[in-house]
C-alpha cells in the first residue's frame, strides 16, 4: 500500500503518561488538535516530531516512513522534516534573529543561507530585526522568528504547539492572519495544538477533540459543535465557549 | 623561590585541565541530560573525592597504581618504570581528584539550557553533535571554563594526594605545596610565605574568574 502524501498517525504509548491516538491530516490541510491541559496534545506532536517514542504505532508522512513499531523504523528528530513551533518560541538565545533562522537551513548550500534566512524574516515582516538577539525581541516578533525557523527547515509538516498562548490579544490577531495566509500558500499538512476551541475552530480545517490521551472525536469544527458524539465532547465543546 | 617545584605545578595544572576537558563535558552533559536511573549513583561516585580526605583517596591510588596491582603491573610493563611516584600516575590522581571540581559546575551549566532549545535544534535538523558543537557547548562555556578554572586552582593547592601517590621527586613529583611543606620543617619560613603568597594571589584571581562566569551562564540564560 501506498503513503498518503499527507501526515498520517497512529500512536500508544505510556510515557510520558498513556495515550493512544489516531489522527491524519492532508496536504494543505489544518488540523486542530483540542483538548484540555493534560490531555496528551503536545505528547502527540511530540511523537510526530521523534520527541516522544511512542511504544506501538506508525507515523507516516509525505510518502515517507518516519515510526513504525512494527518494522522498527524510529528516524531522529533531525531526520524528519518537521518545522517545530514551541509555546515558549525556543529560540536560541545566543544567535540573532538570522542566525536562528540560518540554524535550520542545514540542508542549503552555506553561500546561501543568510540569503535565505533573510528571505524568510522578511516574509515574517521582520526586515531590519535580523541582527537582534532573542532577548532583545517582544514576544510577537519572537514568534515570526519561530516561523521563519520552521519553515526554513523547508518541513514536510508543520507543528505548532500553542503557538498564540504566550502573546497578547493584539499580536494574536496578527499572527492569526498570517498563519492564514500561510497555510494557502504551503502546501503542507499542519497541525496545531491548543487550548482554545475558538482558535481552532477560526483556524482549522478538521479538529480533532482529545481527552487523557484518547482521540473522542474528529471531524469539521463545526460538524463537532453541532454534532458532539458524546456528552463529554459536547461538556468540552461546551467549557471552550466559557 | 623553587621555581621548578612551580613549573612542575603549573605543568600539572594544565595537562589536567586538559584531560579534564573532554572528560568534563562528556560526564557533566550525560548527567545533566540523562533521566537513566544510575544518574544519582554516578553523582555520589563522582562527589566523592569531595568528602575522602585526600590522603585516603591517595592512599587507594597509590594502591591501584603501584606494582601490586595489574594497572601498575601493566603501566610498568609498557612503560618502563612504575605509575605511582611518577608524573603520570601524579597527573591520573590529580584528574581523578579534581572531577567533581571540574563536573559539577559544567554540570549545572549544562542543566541551565533549556530542553526545548535543544529539542528546537534538532527539529531544526541538527544532529547530536552538531547540537554539543552550536547549541550545548556555546551556551554553557562558562560552566566549563569555570570548572576548569577551578580545578586547575585545585590542582595548584593539592596535598595530600600528590604527596602519597608522587613522593617529592625533585623535578617529578615535587609541586610547588610540597615545597611549602618542606620549608616549613626547614624553619625556612620566608621561602614557605613567598611560594604561598604566590598560590593565595592565584586562588583569589581564580575565584575571582569564577565568579564572573557564574554571572555570565545566569545571563545567557535569561
Amino acid at each position: 500500500m501506498g503513503e498518503r502524501e499527507g501526515l498520517d498517525v497512529r500512536v500508544r504509548g505510556e510515557q510520558p503518561f498513556a495515550f493512544d491516538a489516531a489522527f491524519g491530516c492532508g496536504t494543505a490541510e489544518m488540523l486542530a488538535i483540542v483538548g484540555p491541559s493534560g490531555s496528551g496534545k503536545s505528547t502527540l506532536l511530540r511523537c510526530v516530531a521523534g520527541l516522544v517514542t511512542p511504544r506501538a504505532g506508525r507515523i507516516g508522512c509525505g510518502g515517507e516512513v518516519w515510526f513504525d513499531a512494527a518494522s522498527g523504523v524510529d528516524l531522529p528528530p533531525h531526520r524528519r522534516r518537521v518545522g517545530f513551533v514551541f509555546q515558549s518560541y525556543a529560540l536560541f538565545p545566543h544567535r540573532t534573529a538570522l542566525g536562528n533562522v540560518a540554524m535550520a537551513l542545514g540542508h542549503a548550500p552555506v553561500a546561501e543561507r543568510d540569503e535565505r534566512a533573510r528571505r524568510l524574516l522578511a516574509k515574517m515582516h521582520l526586515e531590519g530585526l535580523e541582527q537582534r538577539r532573542p532577548a532583545e525581541l517582544s514576544g510577537g516578533e519572537q514568534q515570526r522568528v519561530a516561523l521563519a525557523r520552521a519553515l526554513a527547515r523547508e518541513p514536510k509538516a508543520m507543528l505548532l504547539d500553542e503557538p498564540f498562548a504566550a502573546v497578547d490579544r493584539a499580536t494574536r490577531k496578527a499572527l492569526f492572519r498570517e498563519l492564514a495566509s500561510l497555510r494557502h500558500e504551503l502546501s503542507l499538512p499542519i497541525v496545531l495544538v491548543t487550548h482554545d476551541l475558538d482558535e481552532a475552530e477560526r483556524l482549522a480545517d478538521q479538529m480533532c477533540i482529545l481527552d487523557c490521551g484518547r482521540v473522542l472525536q474528529t471531524g469539521a469544527p463545526r460538524e463537532i459543535r453541532e454534532h458532539p458524539a458524546s456528552a463529554q465532547v459536547a461538556g468540552l465543546v461546551d467549557a471552550g465557549d466559557d | 623561590m623553587d621555581r621548578s617545584a612551580l613549573a612542575l605545578s603549573f605543568r600539572l595544572g594544565a595537562f589536567t585541565v586538559l584531560l579534564l576537558l573532554p572528560i568534563g563535558v562528556a560526564l557533566g552533559r550525560w548527567l545533566a541530560f540523562t533521566r537513566l536511573r544510575g544518574k544519582g549513583g554516578a553523582e555520589v561516585a563522582l562527589s566523592l573525592p569531595l568528602v575522602l580526605p585526600p590522603t585516603v583517596l591517595g592512599y587507594y591510588l597509590l594502591l591501584a597504581f603501584g606494582g601490586g596491582s595489574a594497572l601498575g603491573r601493566g603501566f610498568e610493563a609498557i612503560f618502563g618504570h612504575t605509575l605511582a611516584f611518577s608524573f603520570e600516575g601524579l597527573l591520573a590522581a590529580s584528574v581523578i581528584a579534581n572531577l567533581p571540581f571540574a563536573i559539577q559546575p559544567m554540570q549545572r551549566s549544562f542543566e541551565g539550557i533549556a530542553p526545548e532549545i535543544r529539542e528546537a535544534a534538532a527539529c531544526s535538523g541538527l544532529s547530536p553533535w552538531q547540537v554539543l558543537g552550536r547549541i550545548d557547548l556555546p551556551l554553557a562555556w562558562p560552566g566549563i571554563a569555570g570548572g576548569l578554572v577551578l580545578a586547575f586552582a585545585h590542582t595548584l593547592g593539592e596535598f595530600g594526594v600528590v604527596l602519597m601517590v608522587g613522593g617529592s621527586i625533585p623535578g617529578e613529583t615535587r609541586t610547588a605545596s610540597i615545597v611549602i611543606y618542606d620549608r616549613v620543617q626547614a624553619f625556612d619560613t620566608a621561602g614557605a610565605g613567598a611560594m604561598s603568597a604566590l598560590l593565595l594571589v592565584l586562588s583569589i584571581v581564580a575565584l575571582g574568574v569564577v565568579q564572573l562566569l557564574s554571572s555570565r551562564v545566569g545571563r545567557r540564560h535569561g
